[in-house]
């Protein structure tokens, strides 16, 4: 989980403050918040926790490692002088105001379509997990 | 701080998004298997990051990170959800014994 926030520490050193700041904001106060209550919630009293036994450990363990030297030769064999954008200059100062003009102008439908996918995520999310055997006693008992 | 070659976000995020796969083919906690594939989905905001520094009047790389962090948050909170059912159901979360369908 700490790895996680640290990633914000990396967007800090890309230039993308804006992008570092609203993912510590989602990490810590969202999903941080959303993973210790399942936890929390799906805890078994009789033994302390299944996740004591793992499965095929070595097996998945050189698949990830594979794919990781698959992964970093490639990188270091890529030319990045044919990339377009390679001799453009880098960011420098921050990037909010433009983020925010071009979320307005230029990407405004992908904007408002997240908007709208969070917001059924959320309420599809809080129908899912409601159990509804107990509200219709709830319902039945008023 | 703006001199970092491209190759070290990308050598950064392959180890990510190798650690991620590695946590969701061993762990068997469900939980444990969505924080990694919260990880591999950091490790390619990483690499869309990293290449949006050379598109400064764009930013294109970070609008797109903006929307997959969104789709992230939306992805989590739906999955803990149904975590938090198949527990009640089946009073246990651990993948290997979630074998039935129709329950």
């Amino acid at each position: 989980m700490v790895s996680l926030i640290c990633v914000a520490g990396v967007y800090v050193f890309a230039g993308a403050d804006f992008l570092a700041i609203a993912h510590i904001m989602i990490y810590i106060g969202g999903i941080l918040v959303l993973i210790l209550f399942s936890i929390m919630l799906t805890r078994r009293n009789e033994n302390p926790y299944p996740s004591s036994k793992n499965r095929a450990v070595w097996l998945s363990i050189s698949v990830a490692l594979s794919m990781f030297i698959l992964l970093f030769t490639l990188i270091l064999k890529f030319n990045y002088t044919t990339l377009a954008n390679y001799s453009k200059p880098f960011i420098t100062g921050s990037t909010i105001q433009l983020i925010g003009q071009l979320l307005m102008t230029k990407h405004l439908i992908a904007f408002e379509l997240a908007g709208i996918v969070l917001m059924v995520a959320l309420m599809g999310a809080s129908w899912i997990a409601t159990q509804h055997n107990e509200v219709e006693k709830i319902k039945k008992h008023a | 701080m703006h001199n970092i070659p491209t190759q070290h976000f990308l050598i950064l995020a392959a180890a990510l998004l190798a650690i991620g796969l590695a946590m969701v083919l061993i762990k068997k906690n469900a939980i444990m298997v969505l924080m990694g594939i919260e990880l591999m989905l950091n490790a390619a905001n990483i690499n869309l990051v990293a290449f949006s520094r050379n598109d400064a009047d764009q930013l294109q790389g970070q609008l797109l990170a903006l929307f997959v962090l969104v789709i992230a948050a939306a992805e989590a909170s739906i999955a803990l959800a149904m975590v938090i059912k198949i527990f009640h159901h089946f009073k246990t979360i651990d993948l290997d014994e979630l074998k039935e369908l129709k329950g």
